[in-house]
């Protein structure tokens, strides 16, 4: 050590007279002192050294203590005068010891023993100032005593250099005053070094000037205070005022500097318990005198409930001290982590909301308990607040009045006849208790006491009567607060629920967040990772290293512009652009209601994606209004749609007025365009009247139609149209395979095409015709469900879905191995038979038709079946051909079969059994055509009566020459058809026939009796005078079959 | 109990008798610096009871930053705000009433 200084002392002493001239004054004063100094280091006897330094003291001191005593305060980093005071007289000392202490370097052995001599002086003297200054440091270390301190001091005497550097930093209060005068030593050592502490001289000086001319002034102060408070509370004035400040995490406890135990105890009683022990402790202190139990601190927090705390550094110890105690369970207690120590010593609980004004809170005591009030003031100490509050008054209805003085005696409010919450009514006030209103203005009355503005009470309350914690107000309780001042402010109240809805906010990596609290407050920066509690940020001045944030100190960042989605809240899944960004609130232009919504940024997500959609409903479906009412979704949003309805009205509606969607997709339902076209959904149809939309069709509701088209954009390009209003376009089944001909689907144009073939006929049927096996009635031929029963729903290809009769079931099957019956049942028939029938080829199926043909026919029946022996296969042909068609026009007469071809309409009388007998057997719709309105199919026929030339007799009869008549109706049926062609046979007869159709038309048209008897009659004369007996049939049926089937 | 106050300051708890009669025996001297009185620097409103018994040893007591003060009873959480004069005196004062993060 003194090798090392002795250089170091030469240079800064250099540096120190060359210091020194700047300020003449203060040179001229500390010359002594230097002198002094400098003196044992040109003598090398220590001990003449010594002598000639104490008396050089004696001098210099007077001078020295007014100059010493601030530099001193420097060194120690203080700077004020109460302080100083003591410092001065250490000084003192201090420099006697420094002075002494001098000399060493030139002979290390005499150093150690002055030095050992000069530590016991200190002691001495240390033991005064202890008496003075350290007044808090006894117990443990009075036992070990003086010498334990000697030593320590001799150690940190060798070890200078080293312990001046970090005793600076590091206050063990009870070395202070050592640290002190080592400090001081180093300095007076710099007088002789100076060396790297020229500055600090330089400083020390300055301030020297600086206070000299308060010092004296300070000076008194600080005695008068040590006077008045003992050396503690100075002492506390500087620690806290000068203390270097510390971060607490330097502070933050090792498993050497910190034991601390948590002992279970009686709940409810651990502040008691506190007290109790801490005043055990004070009274074994003064009992024990030096034995002294190691406890150093007992506490307790509320939020651990049942468990006090003790630390000691050991566990034996706690034994010893609480034993006899009641509350407190010895035998459970356990060594606190330290990494626990300071949450459990964290001043505040995590849930603790901040008070603010125009929060929520409820009132803890007095008639307003459990009431919610709003913060309207914080006191200034933060301890008492005045809060707005809808008053419970009774306006003295229940006070009592004493009959004999007449004095009124006012019923105490509590909290059980408390009077219900509303505002504060003036009038009431004035009639029933006057004398304790005074009005302010007009919105402040002043009522017993308290202060009544704008019908609140304004009061103030301590804020231990408060409950600030998870307030949750009721819509009835925000609603009494904004009845008067307008609209409810979500925001105050969200912060009161901070904690609820903070556990719900959603932090997403990349999102942009601010730090509301801690070092790094203000802050901008990018989240990297989350969990539920904590989020990484990467903060652009610490690039490189992202940092931990509890999610609660965190706010996202919007700014106006921004494209949000809501996540949380009422408003979840609304969606829109930022406006405005203000204090954490965003207001946004919701896409949806067109609205602006304003609300917590935790609470909103960025988000590209335009307004998110129900998972449930979405664009062009279609949902159940109510049992009848569908409508088509044309706007989708969350939780807001825009529908149109079948009556074509727009309107919007929520999500909770739906009651489900329609799957369209599996549904069947078809109906028929102006045409009488099956149409279905998914079918492309135009409009036939006015726009001329086109578009396919989404659904069927009755007689509307929901089409959507690509092309227009209203309504999503969906609009309603009537059924008469549609014409189909294109099956979604048959568009594949057929290309469409309108011109073939019109009878006209065919019709003008010359007669009929059957090469025209039957794609004209088969074209853009639907699969004729749907909706027969049929029985199984495969395996599996052989014989069974059902419907034909749907085919596809070769393939036909089957509902069963006997089970709910649907099973696909080849179609050509069904049988297909009438409805009635009967003969069933294959398939390809049932597409020839399509061909208007009826064939066997009379029978069944007769069958079902109803009265009339019933009832010549039986004459049939007597004439049937006779013409054998002829009589059913001619029956078949006609039968419907003839006979029932013969009958007509009776039934008054319609007009004309009453023929036709009759058949459609007949139709009533006829038709469907014709039905099944293959063109049943076709017939049913005919049935309506004698047009498309039968439009044939129509075109019978168009041929007023007959032509439909001449077709006949052309038909009848060729034999072609027997072709064309043969149809597939040749044979069967024979029948037709013995007709054609007869063509004298047809001829005459056809004449006689004619006069058929003419009279149909009048009287259908007459055509049967005039047909009769034509027969008659046209060739046998059987025919009359045909006549006769028209008559009676079966007689005039039997004699006709005799021609 | 309800008549006990704690020091903002120093967290020290008294009953206000105590701290009226007396003074804060911590703090007194800022206090009759800032020429404040003592109760607009205590409150009565205080959580977390810790029976300091030696202050210099004691790593709560450096924790809670009272290992210059007086053996006693302390607050850990000390409601309420000091007056201005206070804080202005004290460069490094760190509240106790847990609105300061760290």
């Amino acid at each position: 050590m003194s090798e090392s200084t002795e250089p170091v002392q030469n240079t800064a002493d250099q540096q120190g007279s060359a210091g020194a001239p700047p300020n003449a004054g203060q040179s001229t004063e500390t010359q002594p002192t230097t002198d002094t100094v400098n003196a044992p280091k040109v003598e090398s006897d220590p001990s003449a050294e010594l002598k000639r330094t104490h008396e050089a003291m004696s001098t210099a001191t007077e001078e020295r203590t007014e100059s010493a005593a601030p530099a001193a305060s420097a060194t120690t980093g203080t700077t004020d005068s109460p302080a100083a005071s003591v410092d001065i007289k250490r000084d003192d000392e201090n420099t006697i010891s420094a002075s002494e202490d001098t000399p060493n370097p030139t002979s290390p052995a005499a150093t150690t023993a002055a030095a050992a001599e000069e530590t016991e002086n200190n002691d001495n003297e240390d033991g005064d100032d202890n008496d003075d200054d350290d007044d808090d440091e006894e117990d443990e270390d009075e036992d070990v005593g003086p010498r334990k301190r000697q030593r320590q001091e001799r150690n940190r005497f060798l070890d200078i250099e080293a312990e001046v550097s970090d005793d600076e930093d590091e206050d063990e209060d009870e070395e202070e005053s050592e640290l002190v005068r080592e400090g001081f030593i180093t300095r007076d050592d710099e007088h002789e070094e100076e060396g790297g502490h020229g500055r600090d001289r330089l400083h020390r000086e300055l301030d020297q000037d600086m206070n000299k001319s308060s010092e004296e002034e300070a000076q008194r102060l600080a005695k008068e205070l040590r006077e008045r408070y003992g050396r503690s509370s100075s002492k506390q004035y500087r620690a806290a005022a000068q203390d270097g400040y510390v971060p607490q995490r330097f502070l933050l406890p090792s498993v050497d500097t910190a034991t601390v135990w948590g002992v279970r105890c009686r709940p409810g009683k651990e502040k008691e318990l506190v007290k109790k022990l801490f005043k055990k402790k004070l009274n074994l202190d003064r009992a024990m005198g030096k034995k002294k139990l190691k406890i150093l601190a007992i506490f307790q927090r509320d939020n651990y409930h049942g468990r006090i705390y003790i630390e000691a550094p050991k566990q034996s110890v706690i034994e010893k001290f609480c034993n006899g105690v009641p509350d407190i369970y010895v035998n459970q207690k356990l060594l606190i982590p330290v990494q626990e120590l300071p949450l459990l010593l964290k001043p505040n609980k995590s849930d603790d909301v901040t008070l603010e004004e125009g929060n929520y809170v409820r009132i803890k005591r007095g008639i307003y308990k459990g009431d919610l009030a709003i913060i309207d003031q914080i006191s200034e100490n933060n301890l008492e607040v005045m809060l707005k509050i809808v008053p419970r008054l009774d306006y003295g209805k229940f006070d009592e009045i004493d009959p004999t003085t007449n004095q009124r005696k006012p019923r105490r409010a509590t909290f059980a006849n408390r009077a219900p919450p509303q505002l504060f009514n003036p009038t009431m006030a004035l009639r029933l208790d006057q004398a304790n209103l005074y009005k302010r203005d007009d919105h402040h009355f002043t009522y017993k006491n308290e202060d009544y503005v704008d019908g609140y009470l304004y009061k103030s309350f301590r804020i231990q009567y408060i409950e600030t914690k998870n307030i949750t107000p009721t819509v009835e309780e925000l609603a009494r607060f904004s009845s008067k001042d307008g609209a409810v402010d979500l925001s105050k109240i969200s912060q009161s629920l901070k904690k609820a809805q903070a556990s719900k906010v959603t932090f997403q990596t990349g999102d942009r967040v601010e730090i509301l609290n801690g070092e790094q407050r203000g802050s901008k920066g990018t989240i990297t990772k989350t969990t539920t509690e904590i989020a990484t940020v990467r903060l652009p001045q610490f690039p490189t290293k992202p940092l931990e944030f509890p999610i609660l100190s965190l706010r996202k960042i919007f700014e106006p512009g921004d494209h949000v989605t809501v996540i949380n809240g009422d408003h979840q899944g609304d969606a829109g652009l930022v406006l405005i960004v203000k204090q954490g609130q965003v207001t946004f232009m919701s896409n949806q209601t067109r609205q602006e919504v304003t609300i917590t940024a935790n609470n909103l997500s960025k988000s590209i994606d335009s307004t998110p959609t129900s998972s449930e409903y979405a664009l062009h479906d279609i949902v159940e209004l109510s049992a009848k009412n569908v409508a088509c979704i044309i706007q989708a949003g969350h939780d807001i749609f825009k529908v149109l309805d079948e009556s074509g009205k727009v309107f919007t509606i929520n999500k909770g007025s739906i009651l489900n969607k329609v799957e369209t997709g599996r549904l069947r339902i078809a109906t028929i365009d102006s045409k009488g076209n099956e149409i279905k959904i998914g079918d492309s149809v135009i409009e036939k009247l006015g726009a001329r939309r086109e578009g396919q069709i989404l659904f069927i509701q009755n007689q509307q139609v929901f089409v959507v088209s690509k092309k227009i954009i209203e309504n999503a390009g969906v609009f309603v149209l009537n059924t008469s209003n549609i014409e189909a376009v294109a099956s979604k089944g048959n568009m594949l395979n057929n290309s469409l001909d309108l011109s073939k689907m019109n009878p006209d144009i065919i019709s003008k095409m010359g007669p009929p073939s059957a090469a025209m006929a039957r794609p004209q049927q088969n074209g853009p015709a639907r699969e004729v096996a749907i909706g027969k009635t049929v029985r199984i031929r495969s395996a599996g469900y052989k014989g069974q029963l059902g419907i034909v729903k749907d085919v596809n290809g070769d393939k036909a879905t089957i509902e069963l009769h006997s089970k709910n079931k649907h099973i696909t099957v080849d179609k050509r191995k069904l049988t297909y019956y009438n409805r009635e049942g009967g003969e069933g028939i294959s398939y390809d038979e049932l597409v020839n029938r399509r061909g208007r080829v009826p064939r066997g199926r009379m029978g069944p038709s007769y069958v079902s043909a109803g009265a009339p026919m019933a009832a010549g029946g039986p004459g049939m079946d007597g004439s049937s022996s006779l013409p054998g296969g002829m009589t059913p042909g001619w029956n078949n051909a006609f039968d419907g068609g003839k006979t029932p026009a013969v009958n007509a007469g009776g039934p008054g079969g319609a007009s004309a071809w009453g023929g036709a309409s009759s058949w459609g009388g007949q139709a009533n059994g006829g038709a469907s007998t014709w039905g099944p057997s293959g063109g049943s719709s076709a017939w049913g055509g005919q049935g309506t309105g004698a047009t498309s199919t039968w439009g044939g026929a129509s075109s019978w009566g168009n041929k007023s030339s007959y032509g439909g007799a001449s077709t006949w009869a052309s038909g009848g020459d060729s034999n072609g008549a027997a072709s064309t109706w043969g149809g597939g049926a040749a044979s069967a058809y024979g029948g037709a062609s013995t007709w054609g046979n007869k063509e004298g007869g047809a001829s005459a026939w056809g004449g006689n159709q004619n006069k058929t038309n003419d009279q149909a048209s009048q009287h259908n009796g007459g055509n049967t008897s005039t047909w009769g009659n034509n027969q008659n004369q046209g060739a046998q005078g059987n025919r009359s007996a045909w006549g006769n049939q028209s008559q009676h049926q079966s007689g005039g079959n039997s004699t006709w089937g005799s021609n | 109990m309800s008549s006990d106050r704690a020091c903002m300051l120093c967290g020290l708890v008294q009953t206000t008798n105590e701290f009226s009669r007396e003074g804060c025996p911590n703090c007194q001297g800022i206090f009759e610096e800032a020429g404040v009185s003592t109760m607009e620097c205590t409150s009565p409103s205080f959580e977390g009871l810790v029976g300091m018994s030696k202050p210099t040893k004691s790593w709560v007591a450096k924790w809670l930053s009272v290992d210059q003060s007086i053996p006693g009873m302390y607050a850990i959480k000390v409601d309420g705000r000091l007056p201005a004069e206070v804080v202005d005196l004290l460069p490094h004062y760190k509240p106790r009433d847990g609105s300061q993060v760290e």
